[in-house]
């Protein structure tokens, strides 16, 4: 399946992620042969908040833009209509929210919206993000989950998303439209959010905490690689119905990850690093960990905590499905990823000095 | 009571007879009855499954078919792992369907040592006859898988007596081979006869009371709880297997002469490698096994598929996975012997009954024997290298090495396992130490009655169900004639 | 943190596993994670009596690294675990040899059918 002369709708447009896939669908993805070239003819549809904006590169005139909201069934009705045969990527969602009930607001029932939309409208495929949350933490250092690892969401955004899951299943069930679910780790790339750029600054700073021995893996989705991975979902026949973890070829280490920028950051990009870690004892994820599920039961959320709480665990997949059954070949590892994540940060004055 | 009026007034709780247990010795019982028009009732703890709805063998066979999905442990030194079928049809559907009568010196002995009377040779004959007509027992129309000619070709060089043991398989006229079994056979013909079959139901405890039974049971709901059911039967046969019988009726009060003396055939295995072929994906059931040593020693050949070929390496454990890149060219044999004794004790709160077996010094040099025996008929057969289940024994690769197995094996170093079990309740006229009279009747619980592997006195140095089936059939017709 | 049954068992699994069997290096993950899962259910229909204990035992060997490592066994590495299985299957206390005979078991009988079924 190609898509040239497709016609695409992407929610989410306007994160880190939206952007990356628009970009992939404009400018092509060097890194994979089947997508080096941008598709013909594709016609794209985005729906962007309100009070969000396209960077200009990702050609306004190239992309109809339409304000609304997920949470608003009109919205993503008006989002999808007239598009028969269309492709929906639905990549909006909600990590970090203000209070709890706004995850299943957006994470569930604003997904719920735009996939019925996008059924009824007669769309044919829909390719929709989740995320590591719902299986939880890996139960020893160097287990990877896979497709078939059981659902034990961490904490509410994990809950969400296994609840954004079986909304998928149950609208591919009833055949009404096919569906795909992509699951990322935490990703990485150019035009990433203020967030990661104080990870970077932190490094710098020796401040970089590591729980415990540093020797827990996360699995790591560089943005072109994630990008491949959602297109591929989106064009390859027998991924119908399926859900594929799309991350980085292997996991890195919590060291690996801090070296790796820190290298980079000294050998490439001249910032003199204070070479130290913030070395906090391993029971500190636990008690963020606590910290983060009393407040979560409350109904709040804070972020760093929340963070904090993951720092110490394993997070880690396996992306042999996807190789297997898309054809996934992720050609871009942790060192290459991160250096072009910082040129980018040099090239819009974003690294620090 | 003609058989019409008991059916109305049991219908729904109960029956004129209840059949605990639907495997040869149950469904045999059963099918006999229900044909001469009794009312009968069979109850059948596991679920109901066809023949072919798991494959031989398998994982998803052990955990639908198996009691405690096949893995089961009789604790002793050292401890045995047996296996048990728990499904519709029992032990017949997951077993290789291999056949033998009772042989006429086992037969002579139970005479002789239980006083079990009007079951010679000849008494049986006409029973055997019948269940292998019912069964179709016969040879293989084609040749023998290839491991299976190994040993025979072994035992052949040392001109030890081998023979192909026949099998229950219907072959159409292509060749096609069609496992027989107890759903395929006298289940159907059961319920044919009006036999009402329960699955899912597990009988917990039984109680007479007023010339009858209750049978208190336990049974799966279809959203995968439990609940309480209860039956009432004039007649009880029980045919739980020969743990579970003695535990039921242990659990009931009863005790005498039951669940002390189970017995098992605990056997040893070996994989043996050959220079050439002898193994491929889904090699039937190896046939072939070696009668010289009979009854105390007992060689064949097992299912050798690579994850059962994994398994018996398991105390070689540093050339697994050289075995198992060549398992084209190994299979997996075994020696099996008769000794030991052990008991099945229910527990208080748990649902499962312990069960306890011992070897003695004896046993253990018997089985050194066997393995002995095994390995001299491999290396002749021509395998270049044995791996036997015994910590810290072998690689064996000549007959030197034969040196290396002691008198009597190390209980500590010694894996066995075994899926014959019987004798928990055995029959016949010495009340000093049966169970049941020579008919499978209860001593002095008039009405109740046992048919399964627990009845036969001891081990009969061949596949039980044979002779389950046999003694099943016999004392079926005797209740009807109102014979025993 | 806290010693857990599943984590150990996943742990164990594939430790097992990848000492012992062919294959297991690349590309397996699923089914190494269908033969842990396999463990896991077969303890779940062992005869009740065996059950409780052992998942008690098998925590207590999760749990019996905490004084000398900090960590229960399932968060150690590979290396490190696969040591301490070695020197508890040669233990002169059978029962604990029993316990890792039952993993050892099970992961070669599970590991070996997922590849054939997968391969047949």
């Amino acid at each position: 399946m190609s898509l040239d002369g497709r016609s695409v709708v992407i929610t989410g447009a306007a994160g880190w992620l939206g952007q990356g896939v628009l970009a992939a669908l404009l400018h092509g993805l060097p890194d994979h042969p089947a997508f080096a070239q941008p598709p013909q003819r594709l016609e794209i549809r985005a729906l962007v908040l309100p009070d969000q904006e396209l960077p200009g590169d990702l050609g306004a005139e190239d992309v109809e833009i339409v304000r609304g909201d997920l949470r608003r069934p009109a919205d993503c009705v008006r989002l999808c209509e007239g598009l028969e045969g269309g492709l929906l990527i639905h990549l909006a969602g909600l990590i970090h929210p203000g209070r709890i009930r706004e995850l299943y607001e957006v994470n569930v029932e604003g997904a719920r919206h735009v996939i019925e939309a996008a059924a009824s409208a007669g769309f044919e495929r829909a390719v929709v993000m989740s995320s590591n949350s719902p299986v939880g933490c890996n139960p020893h250092p160097d287990h990877l989950f896979d497709e078939e690892s059981p659902y034990r969401p961490y904490m509410h955004y994990g809950r969400s998303k296994q609840q954004l899951e079986a909304v998928v299943a149950e609208v591919h069930a009833a055949g009404r439209i096919e569906t795909v679910v992509v699951r990322a780790p935490w990703f990485y790339g150019p035009r990433q959010p203020a967030r990661q750029t104080a990870f970077f600054t932190m490094i710098r700073d020796g401040k970089a905490p590591i729980l415990g021995s540093g020797e827990n893996r996360r699995s790591m989705s560089y943005i072109d690689n994630l990008a491949q991975g959602i297109l591929l979902a989106a064009t390859v026949s027998r991924a119908a119905g399926n859900t594929y973890w799309i991350a980085d070829e292997r996991p890195y280490s919590m060291n690996e990850i801090v070296d790796t920028v820190e290298h980079l950051l000294e050998t490439e990009f001249g910032r003199g690093c204070a070479h130290r870690r913030l070395r906090l004892p391993y029971v500190t994820g636990e008690v963020a960990g606590l910290a983060d599920w009393a407040l979560q039961g409350l109904g709040f959320y804070q972020q760093k905590i929340h963070v904090l709480s993951e720092m110490n665990k394993t997070i880690a997949c396996s992306v042999e499905r996807a190789r297997r059954e898309l054809g996934y070949d992720p050609k871009v590892a942790l060192e290459e990823g991160m250096r072009r994540s910082l040129r980018w940060l040099e090239d819009h004055d974003g690294l620090p000095r | 009571m003609a058989p019409e009026a008991a059916s109305t007034s049991y219908r729904n709780g109960g029956a004129e007879t209840v059949v605990l247990g639907s495997g040869p010795g149950g469904a045999v019982t059963a099918c006999l009855l229900a044909e001469a028009g009794r009312d009968v009732l069979l109850v059948e703890e596991g679920p109901s499954l066809a023949l072919g709805d798991t494959e031989s063998f398998s994982r998803d066979e052990m955990r639908r078919k198996y009691r405690n999905g096949g893995v089961t442990v009789a604790l002793g030194n050292p401890s045995i792992a047996y296996a048990e079928g728990r499904c519709l049809g029992g032990g017949s559907e997951v077993n290789s369907g291999l056949y033998h009568r009772t042989p006429p010196e086992v037969l002579d002995r139970w005479q002789t040592e239980f006083g079990l009377r009007d079951a010679t040779e000849a008494d049986l004959a006409p029973h055997f006859e019948a269940c292998e007509r019912d069964l179709n027992v016969s040879l293989l129309p084609a040749e023998a898988p290839p491991a299976s000619l190994r040993l025979h070709s072994g035992a052949e060089h040392l001109g030890w007596r081998s023979i192909e043991v026949p099998r229950w398989y219907r072959y159409d006229a292509g060749g096609q081979a069609r496992r027989q079994s107890m759903t395929e056979t006298y289940l159907p013909r059961a319920v044919q006869a009006g036999c009402r079959i329960v699955p899912q139901t597990r009988a917990r405890v039984i109680r007479r009371e007023a010339g009858q039974f209750k049978i208190h049971c336990s049974q799966d709901t279809a959203d995968g709880g439990q609940r309480q059911a209860e039956f009432v039967a004039k007649t009880l046969v029980v045919a739980c297997g020969a743990v579970q019988t003695p535990a039921l009726l242990r659990r009931s009060g009863i005790r005498d002469n039951i669940g002390r003396t189970l017995h098992f055939h605990p056997t040893i295995k070996v994989v043996a490698r050959f220079p050439e072929v002898v193994n491929h994906a889904g090699m039937g059931v190896p046939v072939h096994q070696v009668k010289e040593f009979s009854p105390r020693i007992g060689l064949g050949c097992a299912i050798s598929q690579p994850p059962h070929l994994a398994l018996a390496m398991l105390d070689h454990p540093e050339a697994l996975a050289e075995v198992l890149a060549d398992w084209q060219h190994c299979a997996v044999y075994y020696a099996m012997t008769l000794g030991g004794a052990g008991s099945v004790t229910p527990l208080p709160v748990f649902a499962d009954p312990l069960v306890r077996f011992g070897l003695s010094a004896g046993d253990m040099g018997d089985l050194a024997t066997g393995l002995r025996r095994l390995c001299e008929c491999l290396l002749a057969a021509g395998a270049d290298l044995l791996f036997p289940t015994v910590r810290g024994l072998g690689p064996i690769a000549c007959e030197a090495d034969l040196a290396k197995i002691p008198p009597a094996l190390s209980p500590g170093a010694t894996s066995l396992m075994t899926i014959h079990a019987f004798s928990s309740c055995p029959m016949g006229e010495d009340a000093a130490r049966t169970a049941t009279d020579s008919f499978g009747r209860v001593r002095d619980v008039p009405g109740l009655r046992i048919a399964d592997a627990s009845i036969l006195c001891s081990p009969p140095g061949v596949n039980p169900q044979g002779s389950v089936m046999a003694f099943a059939r016999r004392n079926a017709l005797a209740l009807l004639e109102g014979r025993g | 943190m806290t010693p857990s049954f599943s984590a150990a068992v996943f742990a164990l699994t594939y430790s097992i596993v990848r000492e012992r069997c062919a294959g297991a290096e690349e590309g397996s993950t699923r089914l190494l994670n269908r033969v842990a899962t396999y463990i896991l259910g077969c303890h779940s229909r062992l005869p009740d009596f065996m059950r409780v204990p052992l998942r008690l035992a098998t925590i207590g060997l999760d749990g019996s690294t905490l004084l000398t490592t900090g960590r229960p066994l399932h968060l150690l590495s590979h290396e490190e675990r696969w040591r301490r299985i070695e020197r508890w299957r040669a233990s002169r206390f059978s029962p604990l040899r029993n316990v890792l005979r039952f993993y050892e078991g099970l992961a070669v009988f599970g590991w070996y059918g997922e590849v054939h079924e997968d391969g047949a």
